[in-house]
């Protein structure tokens, strides 16, 4: 092996001039950034006010701005895929194989890894510690680790698209196609070392998030006084820690296999691809209920504050939210009814998938009737929760089709699969992530969001998704399969040609979005949040200011009962919580998180290219960098005493 | 929240440290000590995971030697005892620290220390000796599942030496406090938990091995 | 301020109101989605028009399944445009009553009718993934008709019975006789797939999996790789003319008097041609192809193959990732 592994000249993209123009785009962006930081001094304020923050809420606005970022890239593929997938009847369209087959696997990776988990962890880090009365999570420092890590996956997938190439092997990159001899070079290495470095993140993220719900509640605050979102954080970080280590297991072993040579998934020498499905979707198929129940949590919280209503059936939500937990580690098998199982093993996986879809049926009956009786406002958030509700049913209908073993039969690999997930991670996850953002987003940031605009891209998002998706239902029907770089069926032609009209009106979304954002900072004295209750709300976060000082509360409140501050509001006529403030301990900023994550993103790109000796420096730094720590001889702590609430202000101002 | 400290704390660091700042570490360490069980547990699911790859795999030799055949019980045996003794006097070890007899801890933790490198040293001739009778890992799916579940369980313990060394060294240059008595604390889980996924090892694959 | 248009929820979905300020996105999703009704008529939907038993039973249980789930589907689509209708905020606070956020009767209703689905469902479903296993024998009175197939880049060989000649993506069946085709794959993991006249089973290296089906009608259908592989995937895919029982004999005579054989270097041309292939045809294979290409890559307990009538038992590991083959 040479100094650089095998890194050369040639790993540069010039196989495809579509790859080079977004490579160029990407590498001109990031120059423009670092331009513009530099022109503007921002670098000092960068580091010192967010690079090195533990603040459980800068970390999660940073997790927001990372699944931004990932969201457009994520989106850019989406539209160069419809619009292949519209051109490429009889002909090559204008993507060689090579470059489709890359971008629709990194789209997968990308919406996934990248831009649905840091979208929910971001809001569930700047929400949970404040719907808890928590001063901050409980490993602040573990929780910018966590960050990092996940920035270093999602750098190295970006990188992917500059130096060498991504996988070819789709999102799931099953082998043994994924096995070096069918895809030799650093594909699906880029993916396998993102996907491990930015798993670590999330398993950590899980562990901080549940000891935080389980050890830092207020006082008074019994698990069935926690507020839904809360809940659901506590079932999908569960679901983290217990299913994130599949993924790892499946990851790492297709590495061993790539890397030197093992035979866990290859064709012959005994490898066995089977054990990758099984591994990989023991994970995956939880990982659905990771994404989609804090969206769950979040329809709960929106709906209950803008019917001006307490949650109808609260503890059945609460079960419901437990059950789909449980049962999502049962049920990975339909992910390949078609692998030749036995009919009771079918049967039995079909079931068992079926069931989930009574607890979520309770769910959206509950939200319906919280709405029952109650005095509506049609906000922003409330227009993302009715469409999701109206547009995840038939997500949920066809599920149950694909959870039949004679109909999958029919229906695996094809375009309604396709359409089947879209179905259910857009509506079902991501319109709730924008509700959620909207709901929120005075919160973390003092104003409120411009809601013309927000309507806007709802009607926008939502046209679009029926106008892309149900063609890909029809279309698979007509037995289309996926992954098609081109097709000589002409009839499928005109569903495509839909289907790429649909992702313009998604794209007309977006670009909604981005104009809400910049209208919104524009406006943000008129839209201001004075009260730090914009919405009238019903949960301990809209107790505190907007945004709140970095110790969350003066005095951690006491609980009395479930939505407590509207029970304070419209029973119990107080609303700060009496007595002196509390001497306050904050956990001290840090550059070392950022350093270790700069240290992973290092280690993966040298064990993608095969430069070892960079990858043991990169690890004996990171080792270096975690046993410092344990030498030094402060507390890490710093103390805030508050003389009095305008005097704190004040410190806050200042600092 | 008020607690008394089950720890001793006599380093030579935290004796500026104010009645709340010791209070929010000893809230840390309970948090540390609860994250720490949710690490094992999810650490325990990789080995579950392994282990069930072994249980799938290890017939699967292809054209190479069979495994289980190759496996030596005498050596696995010895192994076995190296661990187990080490866990033993890791718990004195602790014992130890707990009383604040920082010296004899020392000593304990050293002798952990030796027991888990011979147990290393064992594993790695083991390993070098299959290599050299071409029965590597790249040879078939049953001998790369067999290196890796022991050689994951090998890593692990080589963690649990780097993070032994390091405590070693922080007990003598700090002396003995609540947050690195903690920490020594949690090595311990982990080292106890190391224990019992090698007796699922000498059990399912030695031992298993022995009886084909 | 407020105008009530129409919205449609998919191909099949109802019409629903909705109330919106926005409404041109909404006119030109009209026009779309009936431009794409045009496009596919019953004719296009090949799952919905089966030509196999196998196939009509899996399309009936689409209907079925649909139709149940509607007695949720209905009810949530109309309060979810019902109630922020009715309950939107307006002056004064008529039929606001904040206190109402349980009722047992209605939880009971709401946990019991979805579960109730799901059972009638769930039964359904064990009754006929047994009846539409793959791996059942077709039912019927006729003698099978084993069929090999081995999956390459990026096409597709099959061997017919008694060694009477192979083809290359072109599959010949005889109408009203059970089909029994045995899958492996020389390359990466495919799925078959015949929309139409058989749902689709992975074929993977080492390993032998059974499609087993029917076809009730003469026609012809397009059967491919559904499976990603890279290169030339969509390309993958054969032609299958389903014929009377008098044009198979035909068809096999022709095969068998067709000059050319298959010897083990045209297979290994074929195998390492890493393109797809017109419609080629062969008198001849080698004997015991079909179990050669399992055993190249199969790893332990590679039993012969098993030729007794009524027994499928796979060779390699099962799905479930347990060690042994399925019973």
């Amino acid at each position: 092996m040479t100094f650089l592994g095998r890194l050369g000249i040639d790993s540069l993209p010039f196989y495809s001039p579509v790859a080079f123009a977004g490579a160029a785009t990407e590498v001109l962006a990031a120059l423009m950034i670092l331009a513009l930081v530099t022109w503007k001094g921002w670098w000092k304020p960068l580091f010192r006010d967010w690079i090195a923050t533990v603040d459980h809420k800068k970390i999660g606005i940073m997790y927001l701005f990372l699944a931004g970022v990932m969201l457009l890239r994520g989106f850019a593929d989406a539209m160069l895929m419809r619009l292949q997938q519209a051109m490429a009847l009889n002909s090559d369209g204008y993507l060689p194989p090579e470059h489709f087959n890359q971008i629709f696997s990194a789209h997968g990776t990308i919406m996934i890894f990248f831009m649905a988990m840091p979208f929910l962890t971001g809001l569930i880090n700047i929400v949970v510690p404040l719907q808890i009365g928590a001063r901050d999570v409980a490993f602040p420092f573990l929780n910018a680790v966590s960050f990092w890590l996940t920035g270093a996956g999602a750098a190295l997938v970006l990188l992917s698209l500059v130096i060498g190439k991504f996988s070819t092997a789709g999102w799931t990159a099953y082998p043994p196609f994924s096995e070096n001899s069918f895809t030799p070079g650093p594909g699906v290495d880029y993916w396998i070392w993102a996907v491990l470095v930015a798993g670590a993140g999330s398993t950590m993220t899980g562990i901080n998030v549940l000891v935080t719900i389980l050890m830092r509640r207020a006082p008074g605050m019994s698990l069935m006084r926690m507020p839904l979102f809360t809940w659901t954080a506590l079932v999908t970080s569960i679901l983290m820690v217990f299913a994130f280590p599949a993924l790892t297991t499946s990851s790492a072993m297709l590495a061993l296999d790539r890397t030197l040579g093992f035979h866990f998934f290859t064709n012959g020498d005994g490898g066995n691809m089977m054990n990758y499905a099984n591994l990989f979707w023991i994970w995956g198929h939880p990982e659905v209920y990771i994404l989609i129940l804090p969206a769950f949590g979040i329809y709960s919280e929106v709906v209950a504050t803008f019917s001006d209503k307490r949650l109808f059936g609260y503890t059945s939500l609460v079960f419901a939210t437990a059950v789909i937990g449980v049962l999502s580690f049962t049920v990975w098998l339909h992910h390949f009814f078609t692998m030749g199982a036995s009919a009771n093993v079918n049967a039995v996986f079909g079931i068992a998938t079926m069931i989930i879809a009574v607890p979520t049926g309770v769910k959206v009956f509950d939200w319906l009737f919280t709405m029952y009786r109650g005095s509506i406002r049609l906000t922003t958030p409330m227009y993302w929760t009715i469409g999701f509700m109206v547009t995840f049913v038939i997500g949920g209908a066809t599920g149950v089709l694909l959870a039949i073993p004679p109909v999958d039969f029919l229906m695996h690999n094809s375009v309604f699969l396709v359409a089947h997930f879209h179905n259910m991670l857009i509506p079902g996850a991501l319109f709730g992530f924008f509700a959620g953002f909207s709901y929120w987003f005075p919160k973390a940031f003092g104003y409120r969001l411009d809601e013309t605009w927000g309507k806007r891209a709802f009607w926008a998002w939502i046209t679009g998704f029926y106008i892309a998706f149900m063609p890909l239902y029809a279309l698979g029907f007509m037995g289309m399969p996926r992954r098609m770089e081109h097709y000589d069926v002409a009839g499928w032609q005109p569903l495509l040609i839909t289907a790429a009209i649909g992702a313009v009106f998604i794209l007309a979304g977006i670009a909604c979005q981005i104009v809400q954002l910049y209208v919104s900072w524009k406006n943000r004295e008129s839209l201001c949040d004075t009260t730090g209750d914009p919405w009238d709300g019903r949960t301990l976060e809209w107790m505190t200011s907007s945004p709140p000082k970095p110790w969350n509360f003066d005095r951690i409140p006491t609980v009395h009962s479930l939505d407590e501050f509207a029970w304070r509001k419209e029973t119990a006529g107080f609303v700060d919580e009496p007595g002196a403030p509390d001497v306050i301990a904050l956990p001290k900023d840090s550059l070392l998180p950022m350093a270790i994550g700069a240290s992973a993103f290092i280690f993966g790109f040298a064990m993608i290219w095969h430069i070892w000796w960079l990858a043991i420096m990169a690890l004996l730094t990171i080792l270096a960098m975690l046993t410092a720590t344990g030498f030094t001889r402060d507390s890490g702590l710093r103390i805030i005493r508050i003389e009095n609430r305008d005097a704190a202000r004040a410190e806050v101002a200042s600092s | 929240m008020t607690t008394t400290s089950s720890y001793p704390d006599r380093g030579s660091r935290g004796s500026g440290w104010t009645a709340v700042e010791k209070e929010e570490l000893e809230r840390a360490v309970r948090e540390r000590q609860a994250g720490f069980w949710l690490y094992l547990l999810s650490d325990a699911l990789i080995f579950a995971l392994l282990f069930a790859t072994w249980a799938v795999m290890a017939d699967r030799i292809a054209t190479g030697p069979d495994t289980r055949s190759l496996l030596d019980l005498n050596k696995a045996f010895v192994e076995t005892m190296l661990l187990l003794s080490s866990s033993f006097t890791f718990g004195l070890a602790t014992l130890e620290l707990r009383a604040d007899r920082v010296r004899n801890c020392l000593l304990w933790m050293a002798v952990t220390f030796l027991l888990g490198a011979a147990f290393l040293g064992f594993e790695l001739t083991e390993f070098m000796g299959l290599i050299d009778q071409g029965a590597g890992p790249d040879v078939s799916g049953s001998l790369s599942s067999f290196f890796t579940l022991v050689g994951t369980h090998g890593l692990h313990v080589t963690a649990g030496l780097v993070w032994l060394a390091v405590s070693f060294i922080q007990l003598l240059v700090i002396g003995n406090d609540i947050q690195l008595c903690a920490r020594i604390e949690r090595l311990g889980m982990f080292w106890h938990f190391l224990d019992i996924v090698w007796i699922g090892i000498f059990t399912f694959v030695y031992l298993w091995g022995a009886a084909a | 301020m407020k105008l009530i248009i129409r919205m449609m929820a998919g191909v099949s979905g109802p019409w629903t109101a909705i109330s919106a300020r926005h409404c041109v996105p909404q006119a030109l999703s009209l026009l779309l989605v009936s431009l794409m009704l045009a496009g596919c008529s019953t004719s296009n939907l090949a799952i919905l028009s089966p030509a196999s038993g196998f196939a009509t039973g899996q399309r009936d249980l689409i209907y079925f399944a649909i139709g149940l789930m509607l007695i949720v589907l209905i009810p949530v689509w109309l309060l979810a445009f019902w109630f922020p209708f009715r309950y939107r905020e307006r002056e004064g606070t008529r039929g606001h009553h904040p206190e109402w956020t349980t009722l047992p009767w209605v939880e009971a209703v709401v946990w019991t009718v979805p579960a109730i689905i799901v059972a009638i469902i769930g039964y359904t479903v064990w009754l006929e993934t047994h009846r539409l296993d793959p791996y059942a024998p077709a039912p019927s009175q006729g003698t099978a008709v084993q069929i090999d197939a081995i999956s390459l880049d990026w096409k597709w060989v099959f061997l017919y019975p008694d060694g009477r000649g192979a083809t290359v993506n072109e599959l010949v069946l005889p109408v009203g006789r059970p089909i029994e085709l045995h899958l492996t794959s020389d390359t990466a993991m495919t799925s078959l797939f015949i929309p139409g006249l058989a749902g689709q089973i992975y074929a993977m290296a080492g390993m032998e999996t059974e499609l087993n089906f029917q076809p009730e009608r003469a026609g012809m259908h397009i059967g491919r790789n559904t499976q990603y592989t890279g290169g030339s995937f969509p390309d993958q895919q054969f032609t299958v003319k389903v014929v009377s029982p008098e044009d198979y004999r035909t068809f096999l005579d022709r095969l068998s008097r067709n000059g050319s054989s298959l010897s083990e270097a045209d297979y290994y041309e074929l195998k390492m041609n890493r393109h797809t292939s017109p419609v080629r045809e062969y008198s001849t294979y080698p004997n015991e192809l079909f179990q050669s290409v399992i055993d190249t890559y199969c790893s332990s307990n590679c039993g012969r193959r098993q030729t007794e009538p009524g027994s499928h038992a796979p060779q390699g590991a099962n799905p479930e990732g347990t060690a042994g083959g399925k019973a």
